[in-house]
């Protein structure tokens, strides 16, 4: 089923059942995040759930792993910068 | 305590050792609850995408839909408890919800990740372990990437790659640590098992007709790029791992799939208070197990990969052991019947455990990788420790384990909790120190208070309620 979701607030039409890490790499999107002290890009490493490194910021709820998070209608995903908390 | 929870039988894991736990358990009459992290049951051996007609291919993977299965999909146990034969697991559900689950009857199958390595670049997007880009594939069906490189060691990589080369993607070179003579020391135990040595053999037969090439004695000792990863440094290694300097050779990628066999996942075991030991194989942290996979607790097995990598065959036979033995002390099944049972089980699991130890001590993963570490290489991904500051912290703060190393540099505080860097940073250590890995080394950085991040509002409600 198709669905829309907002990637940095850009509205994008995507097709359910996908992981937020699979939705990304269809739009050609690895970087999930920057890092807390030396803000280098990471993105999708284990893939499985293991690692927490592609952290991102879902519905406003930082940190959550986008290789584990399902896409749904509405969703906001927001790439996130160091702790993700936003000053 | 009421009846109903002495009768319940708990496993947790989904994978093929704990669904083979589960469904041989069935057979005997017995109830079970099946907490599982996953959304669909499989583990990392049997994942597939959602509506994949793959969930019917196994008797255990259709187990979850049989009445006497309460089936618990997308559940974590995020802290547990053990004390006079009763465990206590406290589960968080959907990421929202907790549930309190009693039992004096679990069987642990608690499976393993991809064991990484670092490397300069290592902590670049598009680096991701073989196991996560297989995943990817097989779970959502994308590719991670469109040039792959696929390296590390161990004969999981030739199914990565194959997968890759069958959905269209490019492999550029699959780069295997060790020499393909190794093989040969090991003959007699590789031949006893004919099924794996035949996949094998298809795969060899796809990549070769798809001119990948094989690159053997050699590694990836960095990555490069950007935003990401767009190239990547192959050398040749002696069996030691030391790299042949001027063997050096850069090429173009843009993901790199890299795993270096298996690590298990003890976590819950040892939360629970269960012994541990070291796998002397593979230097890994497993849990310890007797003849029926009981471990020191009363009441409480592990099966499969948390008692030692050993693959899916394995775990499936380990899972009916367990199950069998449960079984009988649960009077579900008479000691004769359990007597015959066993003695079919246990000829079959040391037939399958010969094969399991000799591939790996055949993909051993030797002390070299130290050498090939810049002072910058990032070591613990989550806290961004580097090889420099934990060297640093041996030479001037006297860190001479990973406890000390973990309070004085912060490796294994992040929110993965030390599952990536737990035994590299105990083996960087001990070798900076001149001496071998201990058990010890391995616990501290396996001891998991808290084992899955939860949300703190959680605990402040204090749901959860009475067990069960």
């Amino acid at each position: 089923m198709s669905i829309r979701v907002f990637l940095n607030g850009q509205s994008i039409e995507a097709v359910e059942g996908q992981s937020v890490g699979a939705f990304l790499l269809q739009q050609n999107e690895r970087i999930t995040r920057t890092t807390r002290f030396n803000e280098k890009p990471r993105g999708m490493f284990c893939g499985i759930g293991v690692c927490f490194d592609c952290l991102i910021t879902v519905d406003g709820l930082i940190n959550q792993r986008a290789c584990m998070t399902n896409i749904r209608d509405g969703m906001s995903i927001e790439s996130q910068q160091g702790s993700g908390i936003v000053q | 305590m009421s009846a109903e929870i002495s009768e319940l039988i708990v496993v947790v894991g989904a994978g093929p050792a704990g669904l083979s736990a589960t469904t041989a358990l069935i057979k005997t009459g017995a109830r079970v609850l099946l907490i599982d992290a996953g959304e669909r049951p499989g583990g990392q051996y049997w994942r597939h995408s959602a509506g994949s007609p793959f969930a019917e291919k196994h008797e255990e993977l259709r187990i979850v839909r049989h009445p006497n299965v309460e089936y618990l999909p997308n559940a974590n146990v995020w802290a547990a408890t053990h004390s006079n034969g009763l465990s206590i697991l406290h589960l968080l559900i959907n990421g929202e919800s907790e549930r309190k689950v009693s039992t004096t009857k679990l069987i642990l199958a608690t499976g393993a990740y991809d064991r990484s390595i670092p490397f300069p670049g290592w902590d670049l997007p598009g680096v991701m372990t073989a196991g996560g880009v297989q995943a990817l594939l097989k779970a959502q069906k994308r590719l991670a990437g469109k040039t792959f490189v696929v390296a590390g060691t161990g004969p999981f990589l030739l199914p990565v790659a194959v997968g890759l080369i069958m959905s269209g993607a490019e492999v550029k070179a699959i780069v295997e640590a060790i020499p393909p003579t190794a093989w040969f020391t090991k003959l007699r135990a590789l031949v006893s098992s004919g099924n794996k040595l035949k996949d094998f053999g298809t795969f060899q037969k796809i990549i070769i007709n798809a001119k990948v090439k094989v690159h053997y004695s050699s590694a990836v000792i960095a990555a490069h790029g950007v935003d990401g990863v767009q190239r990547v440094t192959m050398a040749k290694i002696d069996r030691g791992f030391k790299v042949k300097s001027g063997s050096e050779i850069d090429i173009d990628c843009d993901v790199l799939a890299v795993g270096w066999g298996f690590t298990p996942d003890p976590s819950l075991a040892i939360a629970l208070g269960c012994d541990t030991r070291i796998e002397s194989r593979d230097g890994s942290l497993v849990v310890e197990v007797d003849e029926y996979q009981m471990t020191s607790l009363p009441g409480v097995y592990a099966v499969g990969e948390a008692t030692g990598i050993g693959g899916s065959a394995l775990a499936l036979t380990e899972g009916r052991i367990a199950a069998s033995h449960l079984a009988k002390t649960s009077e579900l099944m008479d000691s004769t019947s359990f007597t015959s049972s066993y003695k079919a089980l246990s000829e079959e699991r040391r037939k399958q455990q010969i094969f399991a130890d000799a591939l790996l001590e055949i993909y051993r993963v030797a002390d070299g990788w130290t050498s090939w570490q810049k002072d910058s290489t990032i070591l613990c991904r989550c806290e961004e420790v580097t090889v420099g500051d934990l060297r640093a912290a041996i030479r001037e703060l006297g860190v001479t384990d990973s406890k000390s190393a973990k309070s004085l540099t912060r490796t294994g505080m992040g929110m993965c909790q030390g599952r990536i860097c737990g035994q590299t940073v105990a083996e960087f250590v001990a070798r900076e120190c001149n001496r071998e890995v201990t058990a010890e080394d391995l616990r501290g950085g396996s001891k998991r208070p808290v084992l899955t991040p939860i949300p703190l509002g959680l605990l402040a409600t204090g749901k959860g309620g009475e067990p069960n």
